[in-house]
């Protein structure tokens, strides 16, 4: 893999998928990555027609994002970095990229 | 920079009371109108952001950041702040109850980033929610919110 392609969403696409967009990219940091990962953060409307390997996003969007992207992770506490850690530790795992 | 300087002199009130959550990002919203940050359409923007979308904003738990898509609405960036030792519900099944509402206005959407930027470095600082909330006074708050407060009525 050269890149992973990460997509955060809120409803407006500017605060809070923003502050989705700086804690999801130090989670990923965490893990040390052979590939580069690309995070961007966008509204759910302009989501919907881009290409990504995961979303990263609330429960009010989840059902929503699964039907265009085959990864989506629902954060609770957007502040708890552990959350976020362990989250992204699950999603690698699963797509069997660590 | 800090959180302070989006802040204008009359754009903290704590110790609140709002039945519902709309009253509360309502209250927090027209704190901003008052110091002339945003016309009284944003708020009702950011009203209908959560009534269309859902209590997603309660970001952490007992903290909810109000805010809109700009939409010429915004005369100048600004944040206010309002706690509600209370406690509202907004029917985020894992944050509620909410103590703090921020609300952030931004001229256009790239400017939005800086806001929040402030907002998630205040709020990643640990001990600073529980410092918002509990505040009884303006004096009780962290430093960088109360210091380079500027006076928007004055400006």
């Amino acid at each position: 893999m050269q890149e992973l392609k990460v997509l955060t969403v809120c409803g407006a696409g500017v605060g809070t998928s923003t502050l989705l967009r700086m804690n999801i990219a130090d989670a990923f940091k965490s893990f040390d990555l052979p590939f580069s990962v690309k995070v961007e953060n966008t509204s759910l409307s302009r989501a919907k027609g881009t290409r990504c390997d995961l979303v990263v996003t609330f429960d009010s969007f989840a059902d929503d994002a699964r039907k265009f992207c085959p990864h989506v992770i629902t954060i609770k506490n957007l502040m708890d970095k552990q959350e976020l850690r362990d989250k992204v530790g699950a999603y690698l795992t699963e797509a069997g990229l660590i | 920079m800090s959180i302070g300087s989006y802040i204008g002199a009359g754009g903290i009130a704590l110790g609140q009371e709002a039945r519902t959550w709309e009253e509360a990002v309502r209250q927090a919203g027209d704190l901003l109108v008052r110091e002339g940050v945003c016309d009284p359409s944003y708020v009702q923007d950011m009203v209908d952001t959560v009534r269309e979308l859902g209590p997603y904003i309660v970001v952490t738990p007992g903290v909810a950041l109000a805010h809109a898509r700009p939409k010429g609405s915004v005369a100048r960036n600004g944040i206010a702040v309002a706690t509600f030792p209370g406690g509202v519900c907004f029917g985020n099944p894992d944050n509620d109850p909410v103590y703090v509402v921020f609300a952030i206005a931004a001229v256009t959407d790239e400017e939005h980033l800086g806001l929040f930027q402030e907002v998630a470095g205040f709020l990643g600082t640990e001990g600073n929610i529980a410092l918002l909330e509990q505040a009884r006074s303006v004096a009780d708050l962290p430093a960088e919110m109360r210091e380079e407060r500027v006076d928007h009525a004055v400006a």
